[in-house]
């Protein structure tokens, strides 16, 4: 037997079954209407995604533009202000040194007491604007990351003793004993930048020395390790602790007053912690108020395996102020100079000076031009070249010296005013033998005799040779 | 209101009852949408209203009952759907204090055109006070959630609804 549906019961399924179809579809319809809806927004926000990436890509681009012009703007801008310092620091030192050499020749004529004191006293204010420009100009370099180290073998023991020789009057005008404490086992050498090492040593001992009322200054030397250890010590004015803190921010000094009382920059200790920190150190300073300074540093023995070599075997090319010795300079005498100058007070400040050694024979030419023609007519043993000079300048005119088909070539020594190792490096490259940095010092006079004594031992060697 | 809770309720019907009385309270309740419901939709709130209404003329059951019983179905239905909302709660007194603040957050991402109810929640160190505001008046299901909720975290709680507008102190 089988069971039938009632046709009722059929007729109300497929009525259910077409409703639930029907609403089936209509949730299909429904829910393919959003689907496209929101695959259409989606689309869209895709659309103005990419748009906005677009644009930020645009901008990227045109910011790296801009800022790529600013850097170059800002490279050019420090080219051209390294160029300005070169300039000033010749244009400067120039006339500086001109009113210095004069001052000092001026100091030895006969004078009466009030003029003496006059002349001592521009003497000591063109020394310290000379200072000061240095300073500025070391400082300025430091900043523009500019300020290159030199590195050559130094004897350190030498270096703090040189510089307490030279401070010495000023400690015994005050009554300051200045003592120079050594480690034993101290080396012979080490490896490092000797004339910016002299002037921390310059600058930290004169310092010592200026604040300090009573007592003395103490220096010391120790080898520790691979490290020479040095600290200058003072039983000076001290300093708080705001001020020690204040000490390595350029253009700070302990408060105004001392800027008053004792002058200076205030760049002087930025200048040696920079440097010492250059040279492979760290500066650092210990004070209290009325318990005296104290400053020490470390530097590296051997800073480096690679020394500069020099051009000339025998020692610096570089020929430091230093008072040759009586015998030496009588041999000068004899010596055929041409000066080439293109300022006339340079040129009458180094002939004053060399008629201090009898130097008889000194003739002058104020450009490279006028240089060589005067050259290829007559003989001269040492030629004491300018760098820069119109028409054509040093460096151009040794280089065609070097060219010139000579009996014999002369000793060349760059006498300048400018004070960057470039410069140096730019003389010997052109064919000079020696650099002689044209100083307002007190031993100026003795460092342009100094300068021509080891042309005069090449000239005998190469008399000598010529003999043979 | 969501499709979802549309399509998860006449599930749920078709499931506890049969496909029968879907179609009956379909029929019976002459929502505009005809019952077509898809979960992506967005459906007047008032049909959910009329289906429950139906349901409970039906099965001869109180709506609030059916409300109750559908929330603690939907939760369960809500874990499967979004496990990610549940994330590394471990009790259902952070859970539920975290509706309005993240839940909610994250429904509104998805579906910026979602009308939410509102929980305040005022936790302290004897349990958690929550007040329920919605122009839809659905309190029995925020209650049937809740519980599912308590459930769900296997939590052992006291729950007490004050009636009115205040609604669901745990």
């Amino acid at each position: 037997m089988s069971v039938q549906p009632s046709p009722p019961d059929t007729a109300d399924l497929i009525r259910r079954l077409e409703a639930r179809l029907a609403r089936e579809r209509s949730a299909r319809h429904q829910a393919e209407a959003l689907l496209e809806e929101k695959s259409r927004a989606l689309y869209l926000a895709n659309q103005s995604l990419q748009g906005v990436a677009d644009a930020l890509e645009k901008r990227v681009t045109e910011r790296t533009i801009e800022l790529n012009q600013a850097l170059q703007e800002a490279q050019s801008a420090i080219a051209a202000k390294s160029r300005f310092l070169a300039l000033m620091s010749h244009e400067i030192r120039t006339p500086l040194n001109g009113v210095l050499g004069l001052s000092e020749l001026l100091g030895k004529t006969e004078l009466g007491p009030q003029q003496s004191n006059y002349v001592a006293n521009v003497m000591r204010a063109g020394s310290t604007l000379l200072r000061l420009l240095n300073d500025i100009l070391d400082f300025s370099k430091m900043e523009a990351g500019q300020l290159q180290l030199e590195t050559l073998p130094v004897d350190p023991v030498d270096l703090v003793r040189e510089t307490l020789q030279l401070l010495r009057p000023q400690a015994d005008a005050k009554g300051i004993q200045l003592t120079m404490v050594c480690s034993p086992m101290l080396p012979a050498r080490i490896m490092t930048d000797a004339i910016r090492l002299r002037q921390v040593w310059l600058n930290l001992i004169s310092n010592a020395i200026k604040f300090t009322e009573k007592g003395g200054v103490t220096v010391t030397l120790a080898a520790v390790g691979s490290q020479l250890f040095c600290a200058v010590e003072d039983s000076g004015i001290g300093m708080s602790e705001l001020t020690v803190k204040g000490l390595f921010e350029p253009f700070r000094q302990a408060d105004n007053t001392m800027a008053r009382r004792y002058g200076g920059t205030g760049l002087g200790l930025v200048i040696c912690k920079t440097l010492i920190s250059q040279m492979g150190g760290q500066l650092r300073v210990s004070s209290a108020p009325g318990q005296g300074s104290r400053f020490e540093f470390e530097l590296p023995i051997n800073a480096t395996p690679n020394p500069v070599p020099h051009r000339n075997g025998t020692g610096d090319a570089e020929l430091s102020a230093e008072a040759p010795d009586a015998k030496g300079t009588e041999r000068l005498a004899n010596l055929r100079v041409l000066l080439v100058d293109d300022q006339a007070i340079n040129r009458l400040v180094t002939r004053s000076q060399l008629s201090q050694f009898d130097c008889a024979h000194v003739d002058e030419a104020e450009n490279g031009i006028l240089a060589l023609r005067q050259l290829q007519r007559e003989h001269y043993d040492v030629v004491l070249m300018d760098m820069q000079m119109p028409e054509m300048d040093g460096l151009e005119a040794t280089r065609l010296l070097r060219l010139l088909p000579l009996p014999r070539q002369p000793v060349v020594i760059a006498v300048t005013a400018n004070a960057f190792p470039e410069d140096r490096a730019a003389c010997l490259e052109a064919g000079m033998d020696f650099f002689l940095y044209q100083q307002a010092s007190v031993a100026w006079a003795a460092s342009v005799g100094f300068a021509c004594l080891p042309a005069l031992a090449r000239l005998e060697i190469q008399h000598h040779d010529d003999a043979r | 209101m969501k499709g979802m809770v549309f399509t998860e309720f006449l599930d749920m019907v078709e499931t506890k009852f049969s496909a029968a009385m879907v179609d009956d309270i379909i029929e019976d309740s002459q929502v505009a949408s005809g019952g077509a419901y898809t979960a992506v939709g967005t459906y007047d709130h008032q049909e959910m209203v009329q289906l429950v209404v139906s349901l409970s003329k039906h099965s001869a059951m109180p709506v609030t009952d059916l409300m109750l019983v559908f929330g603690q179905h939907l939760l369960g239905r809500f874990y499967t759907t979004y496990p990610d909302f549940f994330g590394d709660i471990r009790s259902s007194l952070d859970f539920l204090e975290g509706i309005e603040t993240y839940i909610h957050t994250e429904v509104r991402k998805l579906y910026p055109d979602a009308e939410l109810p509102c929980f305040e929640c005022s936790r302290s160190a004897d349990g958690l006070q929550m007040v329920y505001r919605s122009p839809r008046h659905f309190g029995d299901l925020a209650e049937g959630l809740i519980r599912g909720a308590v459930a769900h975290f296997g939590d052992h709680l006291d729950m007490t609804r004050e009636p009115g507008r205040r609604f669901g102190a745990v």
